[in-house]
């Protein structure tokens, strides 16, 4: 049974005790009360019947009316006193009915009295007051008998009551006994269960279980307690887990924090390392793109102030045979005077050191004896700066001075590492701009003989142009050529050769010349004239050099245009009722052996022109659109101005608005018009750069 | 806990065991002498009930013709008590000095009837002048039918006493006249009128003085025999007790143990009351009686005995202390 169910139940039993006994005191007191009320009357018919016997005495002895009567009142009274009684028990009743009886009795010998003793002698006297007594002592006993009974029972009633309240309150004392030994003495001893098993558990033991010896709330509690400690086992053993996992993650992530300062820390060399390397790479691409070596000077010089902390950069050419220094280039605060020479004899020791020497090192010119602090720390305030040397192929070109005008600043490694890197890309670059130089102005030479016309030819009007996209490129592969041949005929030619460079130009020269000689031989014609140029070029450069031409022979007397296209980008005859296009007609030139060339005739009317151009103007882009032949072709048919320069120039203000004067190629663009014998023009350049 | 279980279960058998089991009573036996009148109608309650066996008695009855011969039969020791006797013959025996008394009154009845022949002129209690009238003597019927006598302006002398000691002979005297008129205790005085038919006169001759029917024992019986005194009297407390919250069953008992009719039965429930007692109304009584007796020279005593010493109080007053008022 469990305790609530107990405890309520001893409540209710408490209850119902209380309940019994406070009715069972209720009924008592009231039954006492009528027993009192009844026991008074039986003690009043008692005394009652004692006043009769001396009434009936008084009487017999002096029967007279009055006392008759007096007795007869007296009866009246007593046995109204009688007829109060409400006997309960049988024994009441028995002893009330005696009573009555008695009573009855009385009055009727009182009467035979009243009867005889007018009559009687004096002899009835003694029988009379006999019988009355006797009847008088009956009333007397049987009411003493009724009023003890009745005491008696008020006693029994009393006494029923005390025992009632006593066995109650006893058999709840017992049951709460009971209770005690048989509920709480189990509650107790379960409890007491519960409580070793707490200690045993609290050691740690959560293998131990409480003992579940009864469906009570006890053993609830034992059984959620047993539950509790298994989950807690689990809990505590995920909870070891937990801890460990935790250590262990502690640890990696120690670990991870010690790798990631360490990868930090490699990650921030790294990226010195990478951002040192970038702007490596950065300086180097700006160097490179520089050829020319002035403006790589000042590049080296602005890129240094740009990736260091210092405030003047400054790069100096070594010039060994006269033994002088020169400012190339000098950027930051209070620089150098471009172009100025310093004898290495006047310089300072820091100087003096890093040409001589070789050798990246940094001055303290506040340090230095004042007859070795040159003119730098007299007239441009160097006091602490990082000197490294220009080397190529061991031999000193010039040197990077670093410094702050006028202050001091620490010089780093990855400073120092930078500016020895980028020192060493421009000793290399500013050799090669040096030798690019050198180049360019050879190959300038060579392509101002490779564009050479004549100033002018009879019959003809016509305009060239020439645009290179780069300074670079300015030797590149694009070529055209007019020239006269003998009975008023003119060769024409345009061409682009692969590859840009002194090679190209070269080559350019080997093609123009070969076809130019070819075509003064009596009798051949374009076709022949590029196939023999194919052969000797072919047999002449290596497989991969290859040209694009369009060679033909212009009768100037009646227009007769013989030509062949040798893979080039088809020609342009603008006539009046609109424009031809001379398209390709035979494989490239110098790329195949015995190669077989096309040949076309047509004619160039008067007023007509030929117009012969290079991929550049085609290949010119906006946004990745070509410029195109269709648009070419377009411009060519609205244009209104028909003569060889204003065509030209319409096309090239067309195509340099087109692409954003950004070409991707070199173009070359020669316009012919023919004009008829005996009017000629000056040739002219349209654009040349 | 189950040994706890096991030991409160062992005690709660043992418990019942001892309740249910009474302890072996000694038993006593006593003969008791009685004559078939309903006035001893306690004892028949007792015996039907087993009463007397309950209280430790084991109890051989004698039945007598009537209650002087009942006590008759205890004075030669026949039997031990004698119940159903009037205080009249006690009266009597007291003036002989007979080691006798009363040990408790067991009813008060009124039963005291006398019947006439009307064919003998009896037809009204003047009528008995010089009449036979027939009674038991030294019965209390013979009190009565004197104090009558008195009562009606007689005496013993107007009229013709004859003794008619058993049933059979005042049966047969008034039924063949050698008696006017029989004076008798129920129910035979019924049974009587029943037989006269409508030449019977019935008059109640007690004059409403209940007579009290006594269990008398001799003195040395008493004495030597106090519990079963006890036994006898708490058996007839028993049997009160009964009487008095059964009277269904009571009437039934009686009416069986006499052969009585209905009719006659009802009569019973309003002239008897069966009640232990001995109180002073007994001792008045029996003084009254002693002084009749004296007046009319029935003993040659001339002095009334002194009654208290006739009536063993003791017995009674240990079974039922309320039921005894005698003053001493």
């Amino acid at each position: 049974m469990r305790i609530r169910t107990q405890f309520v139940l001893s409540l209710v039993l408490f209850g119902l005790t209380l309940v019994v006994i406070a009715v069972s005191v209720f009924v008592t007191s009231r039954e006492v009360v009528r027993l009192d009320q009844q026991e008074e009357s039986a003690v009043n018919v008692g005394r009652g019947a004692s006043e009769l016997g001396y009434l009936a005495g008084d009487y017999v002895l002096h029967p007279e009316e009055r006392r008759r009567v007096r007795w007869q009142t007296k009866w009246t009274s007593v046995s109204d006193e009688a007829s109060r009684f409400a006997p309960v028990s049988a024994e009441e009743r028995a002893i009330a009915r005696s009573l009555g009886s008695d009573l009855t009795r009385l009055k009727e010998v009182f009467a035979d009295v009243v009867r005889t003793s007018g009559e009687s002698s004096q002899a009835l006297v003694p029988v009379s007051w006999s019988r009355m007594a006797v009847q008088n002592e009956s009333v007397a006993f049987d009411s003493v008998r009724l009023s003890q009974a009745l005491r008696k029972r008020k006693a029994d009633i009393q006494q029923q009551n005390v025992l009632l309240i006593v066995t109650l309150v006893s058999l709840f004392g017992a049951y709460l006994v009971t209770n005690y030994v048989i509920v709480y003495r189990r509650a107790l001893k379960s409890l007491g269960d519960v409580q070793t098993s707490t200690e045993i558990i609290g050691r740690g033991d959560l293998d131990h279980r409480i003992p579940v010896r009864h469906n009570d709330e006890v053993g609830d509690l034992s059984r959620a307690f047993n539950k509790m400690t298994a989950d807690l086992k689990g809990v505590t053993a995920s909870k070891w887990e937990l801890q460990e996992e935790i250590a262990e993650r502690q640890a990696a992530e120690e670990a991870l924090q010690e790798s990631i300062v360490e990868i930090e820390d490699l990650s921030e060399a790294r990226e010195q390392e990478l951002s040192t390397t970038k702007k490596l790479l950065e300086a180097a691409d700006e160097i490179a793109r520089w050829t020319d070596v002035e403006e790589l000077a000042s590049r080296l010089a602005r890129i240094l102030l740009k990736l260091t902390s210092h405030s003047r950069a400054t790069v100096d050419s070594w010039d060994k045979e006269q033994g002088e220094i020169r400012v190339m280039a000098s950027e930051g605060e209070l620089p150098y005077v471009v172009g100025s020479l310093w004898p290495i004899d006047e310089v300072s020791a820091a100087a003096r050191h890093a040409i001589e020497e070789q050798d990246v090192s940094i001055w303290d010119f506040d340090r230095l004896p004042q007859d070795e602090r040159g003119i730098a720390a007299t007239e441009y305030r160097i006091r602490h700066a990082l000197y490294v040397p220009l080397v190529q192929r061991q031999d000193t070109v010039g040197m990077i001075v670093l410094d702050d005008p006028g202050d001091r600043r620490e010089f780093s490694e990855r400073e120092i590492e930078l500016v020895r890197g980028i020192a060493a890309q421009a000793g290399v670059a500013l050799e090669n701009a040096r030798l690019f130089e050198e180049q360019r102005r050879i190959a300038d030479r060579l392509q101002e003989a490779l564009l050479v016309l004549p100033d002018a030819l009879p019959g003809l009007e016509f305009a060239h142009a020439y645009h290179s996209a780069t300074v670079a490129a300015r030797v590149g592969g694009d070529f055209y050529d007019l020239f006269e041949l003998s009975d008023g005929l003119v060769g024409v030619a345009i061409g682009d050769v692969a590859g840009k460079g002194l090679e190209a130009a070269v080559l350019t020269s080997m093609v123009k010349n070969t076809i130019r000689a070819h075509a003064n031989e009596k009798g051949k014609t374009p076709r022949q004239i590029l196939q023999l140029t194919n052969d000797t070029v072919y047999k002449s450069t290596p497989t991969e050099s290859f040209v694009t031409v369009f060679f033909g022979i212009l009768d100037c007397s009646d227009g007769r245009l013989v030509y062949s296209n040798a893979g080039h980008t088809s020609a342009a005859l603008v006539r009046s009722d609109g424009t031809t296009k001379l398209p390709a007609n035979g494989p490239l030139l110098g790329a195949f052996p015995d190669a077989v060339f096309g040949e076309a005739e047509t004619r160039v009317g008067l007023d007509e022109l030929l117009l012969l151009y290079t991929d550049g103007l085609t290949e010119a882009r906006r946004d990745g659109e070509l410029y195109g032949e269709e648009r070419l072709f377009d411009f060519l048919g609205s244009t209104t101005d028909r003569g060889a320069r204003a065509l030209v120039s319409a096309l090239i203000a067309d195509v340099m608005s087109y692409s954003g004067n950004q070409l991707r190629d070199d173009l070359a663009m020669l316009s012919v018009k023919r004009i008829g014998l005996g009017a000629e023009t000056d040739a002219v350049v349209i654009a040349s750069s | 806990m189950k040994r706890i279980l096991h030991m409160v279960a062992v005690l709660a058998a043992l418990a019942v065991v001892s309740g249910c089991t009474p302890s072996p009573k000694k038993m006593d036996s006593i003969t008791v002498a009685y004559a078939p009148f309903e006035s001893v109608s306690l004892v028949y309650v007792a015996q039907a009930q087993n009463m007397f066996a309950d209280n430790g008695l084991r109890v051989t009855y004698r039945k007598y013709d009537t209650g002087v011969g009942a006590l008759e039969g205890v004075q030669k020791g026949e039997a031990d008590i004698a119940v159903g006797t009037a205080e009249y013959p006690l009266v009597g025996r007291a003036f002989q000095e007979v080691p006798v008394s009363a040990i408790a009154s067991i009813d008060r009845p009124d039963f005291i009837y006398l019947i006439g022949r009307k064919d003998r002129g009896v037809e009204k209690p003047s009528d008995l002048k010089g009449k036979r009238i027939g009674t038991v003597a030294g019965s209390i019927a013979q009190f009565y039918l004197g104090r009558f006598l008195e009562l009606n302006d007689m005496t013993a002398e107007d009229i013709t006493f004859v003794d008619v000691k058993t049933p059979d002979e005042w049966r047969a005297a008034i039924a063949n006249g050698d008696v006017d008129a029989v004076v008798l205790a129920q129910p035979e005085a019924s049974l009587v009128k029943a037989r006269l038919g409508s030449n019977a006169t019935f008059f109640s001759v007690q004059g409403s003085q209940p007579a009290y029917s006594l269990a008398i024992a001799t003195n040395e019986w008493i004495s030597g025999n106090p519990a079963a005194v006890r036994k006898f009297l708490s058996a007839l407390a028993d049997a009160e007790e009964f009487v008095a919250g059964n009277p269904a069953e009571t009437r039934a008992i009686i009416q069986k143990r006499l052969g009585l009719d209905s009719d006659y039965m009802d009569l019973v429930e309003t002239q008897n009351t069966f009640a232990l007692s001995l109180d002073q109304s007994l001792i008045i009584a029996m003084e009254d009686e002693a002084r009749w007796m004296i007046n009319n020279r029935i003993t040659p005593k001339k002095e009334v005995p002194d009654f208290s010493d006739y009536v063993h109080t003791a017995g009674l007053k240990k079974v039922k202390p309320d039921a005894v008022n005698i003053i001493r």
